[in-house]
């Protein structure tokens, strides 16, 4: 059984890219429990190197930095205090403990683990970091390595890869029938040549075969069994008589000949391939190390990924000079020698078929040739193919080699150069004429002839016939097998897709949610899906509804911010549903990603469907830090001021608006706590206006002031509430302030000075009014909704809802 | 997702299938590919066997 992982109290990095002394610690441990963690840091304050760590300890290596050629001894940081670089993280839950991975500068690709790191890998099939470079990789990768990403995190690589080998394997059983077929095809013309019948007509061959035996006055056959003797019955009746025998051999001895020729000169490619090969084997001492080529690679890599180096990675000779050079021009004489044992190959491949085929022509020719009488007229030409076929074979034995085994000495011209093979080339019109002498002679008596026609007929009768019947035997066998196979094979993909399918359905169900959750504002946009090909070319595509029709590939109609809507429902889709015993996540500046308007709702998808999962969101954007600390005040906030050198990133308690403010006060820095607050409010009457749909006075510069916004709130809220309201009361009185009309004209201003006190003053009373419009359950403020009839202004979750009765009381 | 060994370990109990195919077929899975070459071997096996008799 699987375990989870419970919570992470802990992850402490040392030395690692940005990150160097002493260890920075995040600390998720909070009043008895543990949180999530939200981190706000500039550009270049070396938040990202927090999830290039995570990725290292969890993948062994950072996939980003791989791409851009940057290889493990980019990990260290270079002032790394004894050489010491590692990442630790503690988990509650003690099978998973501590886990811990530090460089090592001996094995920079091998880090060393202490703890259990095999058992958290296996409980984070899909990666549970995003950055905002990462985001829309996914959306843009092709969709066959979609595909792989999807199969390899879903865990159905290895059905869907079975399936098709199945399928593969019907493809070959059909390819064997359909050979089958065409080979009785063969057999049935060889049998029509001689019987315009269908060989399956048993009685109508032994009906045809007893009228030629009849002619001859050999005894006909009563059984189909007794088909097969037919030929040797023949054969009797031929060799009682001396000259229809020799008639008999000599047409045989034609058709051999026939068959043998014509026969393939290649002397010439023989001797070229000879001068290439000797001069290609003079450079033995090179030849052996072709195979080193890898290493050559390989040791490049070493080289480049060495922060020092004197010593060659491959003899473990000192060298003085650029090794990388030097290995390189190794490399390229290589490389020219690889090129050339290519082509020999290739040619050798070709030449051993072509002996191939001669030597099979000849072996065939050889008995039959080698006939008793007939031997005299043939005598030389036996003797030269006899010769033929044993120094063919010889060179074919010696060229069945890769080129490095064969001997530098090696002879294969010599072998094939020869008087015999010349001669058996050039003696085929001789040979023919010669043969067709003897056939003419023997044919003279009519009789004779006719017994020796008869027999070949016979003998190709019984011969096609018995090998349709064997091949016909296979194919009934070989139809059975395929329908059965066909049967299971139809019954295991439809189990697959099933199981594919359904896990699809849940992931795809996720992806809906989420998505619609982000571009809920764009209403034109509806069902994204993941369709997946899973036949011979798998793929993934993504899909979705737009203006009502289905678009495939959906990047052909959407924005890039909605693309980006797509690829992160993917990633939360995939943990929700891959990912079920970690509930851990890494979002690393994904909001730049968004537009503006969507931020929110980001937020809105975290607290709706990740409350279970405990989050670690780096982000360098204020506004975004203020919403989330709104929504998870329950969080631990960390602010990293900037980035030392020596240290890495400076750490301290982050604060949300009002903290800073306070600092600002405390410290007497009027208009630095004015202009925080003038731009803290300016947003959250944003949000305000937003939610109660309030009309505020146009301008084409589309920038408000805090007075019209705060009017247009203002208005807005009596229209709806009433004048007798308390909370409008509260709000009527805020704007009545004179310090609040004051800073509303001049808080831009810096020339015009206000106090701390004032500035104080007006946020305490802001303070107030903010309470009174915000859910202390959900943290989200109150919003205008009309339904059933009714006008409602209340939190989401309705919770605080200021137009209950209570409040007219 | 079911693992492919186990599906046909099923298929074969389940009596649905032809039994020397089944065997063989579920014989040839491993833990992450099916050995076409094999079974394709014993496929001619079977079709050689004994032809010649009646």
């Amino acid at each position: 059984m699987r375990i989870d992982m419970g919570e992470i109290k802990n992850i402490t990095i040392k030395g690692f890219r940005g990150i160097n002394t002493p260890p920075l610690e995040l600390d998720f441990k909070k009043d008895k429990s543990t949180q999530s963690m939200m981190i706000y840091g500039k550009n270049g304050s070396g938040k990202s190197s927090i999830v290039d760590a995570w990725e290292w300890l969890h993948l062994g290596k950072i996939q980003h930095l791989a791409r851009e050629d940057a290889r493990e001894n980019a990990y260290q940081h270079k002032e790394a205090q004894n050489n010491q670089t590692w990442i630790e993280v503690d988990f509650t839950k003690e099978e998973l403990g501590k886990i811990r991975a530090e460089f090592d500068p001996r094995h920079k690709t091998m880090p060393k683990i202490e703890g259990n790191l095999s058992a958290m890998t296996e409980l984070i099939p899909a990666p549970c970091h995003l950055r905002y470079r990462d985001l829309n990789d996914f959306v843009y990768e092709t969709k066959a390595r979609k595909y792989e990403i999807l199969a390899s995190q879903m865990g159905f690589g290895n059905a869907v890869d079975i399936q098709n080998q199945i399928r593969t394997g019907a493809n070959q059983l059909n390819k064997k029938l359909e050979d089958l077929q065409k080979e009785r095809d063969i057999f049935k013309e060889d049998y029509q040549k001689v019987l315009r019948k269908d060989p399956n007509d048993k009685e109508k061959l032994m009906e045809t075969l007893n009228t030629i035996l009849n002619r001859h006055g050999i005894a006909t056959i009563t059984r189909t069994a007794e088909i097969k003797d037919c030929p040797e019955k023949f054969r009797e009746q031929i060799e009682k008589d001396d000259k229809t025998r020799r008639l008999s051999q000599w047409e045989n001895i034609q058709d051999t000949v026939n068959q043998l020729y014509p026969l393939k000169d290649i002397r010439l490619k023989i001797s070229k391939f000879q001068k290439s090969f000797t001069k290609f084997k003079q450079d033995e001492e090179s030849i052996s190390k072709i195979i080193l080529l890898d290493l050559y690679e390989k040791g490049i890599e070493a080289i480049d990924s060495l922060a020092k180096y004197d010593t060659c990675p491959l003899c473990d000779q000192p060298y003085e000079g650029n090794l990388v050079e030097h290995i390189k021009s190794k490399q390229s004489h290589l490389d020219e020698l690889n090129q050339r044992r290519n082509t020999l190959e290739n040619e050798r491949g070709a030449i051993l078929l072509s002996l191939s085929n001669i030597i099979e022509k000849i072996q065939k020719a050889k008995p039959l040739l080698e006939e008793k009488e007939p031997k005299l007229k043939l005598l030389q030409f036996n003797k030269n193919l006899k010769k033929v076929f044993s120094q063919l074979r010889e060179c074919r034995e010696e060229l069945d080699k890769n080129i490095e085994s064969i001997s530098k000495e090696a002879d294969f011209h010599t072998k094939v150069n020869t008087t015999e093979f010349k001669s058996l080339i050039g003696s085929e019109p001789k040979i023919k004429g010669s043969i067709a002498k003897q056939v003419e002679k023997y044919q003279e008596d009519e009789s004779k002839k006719a017994l020796v026609d008869d027999f070949q007929k016979v003998s190709t009768l019984v011969e096609s016939f018995g090998k349709w019947t064997r091949v016909n035997k296979k194919i009934s066998r070989l139809e059975k097998i395929t329908k059965a196979y066909e049967k299971i094979e139809d019954d295991y993909i439809k189990v697959t897709q099933k199981n594919i399918q359904c896990s699809f359905n849940t992931l795809s169900d996720h992806l809906k949610t989420f998505f619609n959750t982000i571009e809920k504002d764009t209403t034109v946009l509806d069902d994204p899906k993941i369709r997946l090909f899973t036949e011979r070319d798998k793929a993934v595509e993504l899909e979705i509804m737009f203006g009502g029709e289905r678009i495939s590939p959906a990047y052909k109609f959407l924005s890039e911010s909605q693309l980006n809507s797509f690829g992160l429902s993917i990633f939360l889709a995939s943990i929700r549903h891959l990912n079920p015993n970690f509930k851990f996540i890494i979002l690393d500046d994904i909001i730049n990603s968004f537009d503006g308007y969507k931020r929110p709702y980001i937020i809105d998808l975290l607290s709706d469907h990740f409350s279970d999962y405990q989050i670690l969101l780096l982000t360098h954007d204020l506004i975004w830090l203020d919403r989330l600390q709104k929504r998870f005040p329950q969080w631990i906030r960390k602010h990293f001021l900037r980035w030392d050198y020596a240290i890495g990133p400076i750490m301290k308690i982050g604060k949300n608006s009002y903290e800073q403010i306070e600092e600002f006060v405390s410290e007497d820095k009027a208009t630095e706590a004015g202009q925080k607050f003038g731009i803290y409010l300016e947003f959250i009457l944003q949000e305000l206006c937003e939610n109660l749909e309030a009309s505020v006075k146009y301008n084409r510069r589309n920038e408000y002031n805090l007075s019209e916004l705060f009017q247009a709130f203002e208005v807005r809220f009596r229209k709806k509430l009433g004048l007798t309201h308390p909370v409008f009361k509260q709000i009527s009185g805020f704007g009545n302030d004179r310090g609040f009309r004051n800073f509303c004209a001049h808080w831009k201003d810096t020339e015009i000075p206000y106090t701390s006190s004032e500035i104080s003053n007006i946020v305490e009373k802001w303070k107030d009014v903010e309470s009174e419009l915000e859910c202390a359950k959900c943290h989200r403020f109150v919003r205008y909704e009309k339904s059933d009839g009714f006008e409602h202004i209340s939190c989401p979750c309705r919770k605080h809802n200021l137009t209950d009765p209570k409040y007219y009381k | 997702m079911e693992d492919p060994a186990q599906w046909f370990k099923e298929a074969i109990d389940s009596g649905k299938y032809k039994k020397d195919i089944i065997v063989k077929m579920s014989s040839c899975i491993s833990e992450n590919r099916f050995d076409i070459t094999n079974f394709m071997s014993w496929v001619s096996e079977q079709l050689e066997e004994d032809l010649d008799e009646d």
